[in-house]
């Protein structure tokens, strides 16, 4: 009785490592994700927490900046009209709050956090 | 705290557990309430004397009252960013006897604000905490202004309101509240968390609220995310809790026709648990089958969206509603919303299918539209040069469309709406265009209900009727005050209000001695 159940939590042991490195991450980080050897480094955003502890947004800031600086950077012209969407990263509800990891997911697509209410395109963001 | 730190601290507990039981010990010992077999002494990661759950209206309001009171102050919220609803509702408070009003030379008053709610609450209201609420909006406003936020520079009708008493901010959202609100309190020292949620609360042995057990990097809604952590409060814990408007599986239990097929304007935090924690120590739930629709919204888009603005301030005082069958008006068009979101939701066909009624106005009765371009651009808010053309859009029977819009322009010359007996202060003459519709269809809004409270904002007991020592709740946690059907811009009253109020009193409360880690 006991066999099957060895033979499968050994597969799972076996296959456990190489699922990790199996994740997809998004083609812009490759060239900073992944160590000379080819294997993502997983802790380049995870640190030492467990597997699929999504990562503190302060990771992202020591690469790309402050939720501040970073909205500077999506900032709308000041005479800006209907045709030009909302600064992503500096809402009217929300200012600078929003952790950067409820919109941008390394692993799967990502999403708007906004557009639970809003239709906004934002065409230049990498799913 | 790493993963064997957890364990270590964990087992000590158990130890100490065993010993303080076999001891025979239990005078002043904390105990949580989820496990009140374990008789541990309860040790906090971290200890304040205010502890506020939520950051709404209501959450933001008690947070800065309390801290004014010198207190230290943390309010936790579990979603990722603070405001819950009110930092995306509408901004629109009613207030009774504003600078703004007499400005406008418009007679109002407490009493006369306080009728209007019970009206409309079908009597069914809590009336000392109604009186309250009402006695509190003008030095609320005043209060409010002081802390940053503007108001536009004009009062507007509401429906179901006697006079005009609405102001609203500059920025037509309930941001422009709740983002100087958070400012001011971060200014102030108070520790804001947000992605923290409530587990459940700790007792002492006399069941005085002491502290939270909560999860901290919470990632909503994931719900086995972040690690587990206490924290005292040494004055009370402020249950600012919201609703549960998007919980269909809860909203269903107490009316079973509020299911999926209905959209809500409500975040997606807006669920019962926090509601669920209080009854589960004795909190006395009332009125939570009262479950206010929105009649203002569409279904063409998600959520509040553009078309609910754009009704409350420019459709509904300035146009009218007509049934896209008949291209007639069927309701009174500044009824309250329970009125009018029934009224609306007659609308169906043989198959009991919705068939969504048409809302509009002209340019000049949607000149204060602030959701106007939004809305035409996300085609929401369709625009038509003459009423032929607005019934060829919405496939209407224009010539019967355009004898009910004859019918209603003279009614506005008489001053006397003998359809429907609308109040007719803001209503204008229809006769040009361009003309500017949506379609319509209710979405769940705001819980009426919630745990019954007493005028010092402390939550009631089930059983005893008195006060859970330690435990305030206010806003739309509460149950009550609106009865059957809350008033528009009531919810920012209600909220700031009691939230000052429950601030104030829990700053005020004694506090226990507590034990950090």
């Amino acid at each position: 009785m006991l066999k099957p159940v060895f033979i499968l939590l050994l597969g799972v042991m076996l296959v456990t490592p190489m699922a990790a490195n199996a994740l997809n991450i998004k083609d812009y980080h490759k060239e900073v994700m992944t160590e000379t050897d080819g294997k993502v480094d997983c802790a380049a955003c995870h640190g030492d927490a467990k597997r699929k502890t999504v990562p503190d947004a302060a990771t992202c800031s020591s690469c790309h900046g402050s939720p501040e600086e970073v909205a500077k950077l999506t900032e709308r012209p000041a005479d800006a009209g209907h045709s030009v969407e909302p600064n992503p990263h500096n809402s009217l509800h929300y200012g600078t709050d929003l952790p950067c990891t409820y919109c941008h997911q390394e692993h799967k697509e990502s999403k708007v956090y906004c557009n639970q209410c809003h239709e906004f395109t934002y065409p230049q963001m990498k799913r | 705290m790493s993963k064997t730190q957890g364990i270590n601290s964990g087992r000590r507990q158990l130890l100490k557990g065993g010993m303080v039981m076999a001891a025979g010990l239990g005078a002043s010992i904390a105990l949580p309430a989820s496990a009140s077999c374990d008789s541990a002494p309860v040790n906090f990661d971290e200890i304040v004397d205010v502890l506020v759950v939520g950051s709404g209206f209501a959450g933001m309001s008690a947070a800065l009252q309390a801290r004014e009171a010198s207190v230290s102050v943390m309010v936790i919220d579990k979603m990722p960013v603070f405001g819950g609803n009110s930092t995306i509702n509408g901004g629109a408070m009613a207030v009774a006897g504003s600078a703004l009003q007499k400005q406008a030379g418009i007679e109002d008053s407490v009493d006369a604000m306080v009728a209007d709610m019970l009206r409309a609450g079908r009597g069914m209201n809590d009336v000392e905490m109604l009186k309250l609420v009402c006695n509190g909006t003008a030095e609320s406003c005043q209060w409010l202004i002081d802390y940053g936020v503007n108001w536009k520079p004009f009062v507007q009708h509401f429906g179901g309101h006697s006079v005009q008493r609405v102001l609203q901010t500059v920025e037509s959202s309930g941001a422009g509240i709740i983002r100087p609100l958070i400012k001011a309190a971060r200014d102030k020292g108070v520790t804001m968390k947000n992605q923290t949620k409530l587990e459940g609360f700790v007792q002492d042995e006399a069941g005085r609220v002491i502290g939270v057990e909560v999860r901290e990097g919470f990632y909503f809604p994931n719900e086995r995310t972040g690690k587990i952590r206490r924290i005292g409060a040494r004055r009370g814990v402020i249950m600012a809790t919201g609703g549960f408007g998007r919980d269909i599986e809860y909203r269903m239990m107490q009316l079973p026709e509020l299911n999926s097929d209905l959209d809500s304007t409500n975040h997606a935090g807006a669920t019962s648990e926090a509601l669920k924690q209080m009854m589960l120590i004795g909190a006395n739930p009332i009125h939570l089958d009262q479950i206010q629709l929105g009649p203002w919204a569409s279904p063409d888009e998600k959520g509040f969206g553009t078309a609910s603005q754009f009704n409350t301030i420019a459709t509904y005082p300035h146009g009218i509603v007509v049934d896209v069958r008949t291209g007639e008006r069927f309701f009174n068009e500044l009824a309250d919303r329970k009125a009018r979101a029934d009224a609306i939701m007659t609308r169906r066909d043989e198959k009991g299918q919705p068939v969504y009624p048409i809302g509009f106005t002209n340019a000049a009765g949607a000149s204060k539209a602030q959701t106007l371009d939004w809305g035409l651009k996300y085609k929401v808010i369709s625009k038509a040069e003459t009423l032929d053309e607005l019934a060829t859009i919405y496939g209407m029977p224009a010539k019967a469309l355009k004898a009910q819009v004859a019918r209603w322009n003279e009614a506005v010359k008489t001053g006397i709406d003998k359809e429907f007996d609308r109040p007719m202060q803001e209503a204008i003459v229809l006769d040009k265009g361009p003309w500017y519709a949506v379609r319509m269809w209710p979405k769940v809004h705001y819980c009426m209900g919630g745990v019954k409270v007493n005028t010092q904002s402390e939550v009631l007991h089930l059983v005893s009727n008195k006060a859970i020592p330690g435990l305030y709740a206010a806003g739309e946690a509460t149950g009550g005050i609106h009865g059957a059907s809350r008033l528009g811009a009531c919810a920012v009253a209600e909220g700031v209000v009691t939230g000052r109020n429950a601030g104030r009193n829990c700053a005020a409360a004694s506090a226990v001695t507590l034990k950090q880690v």
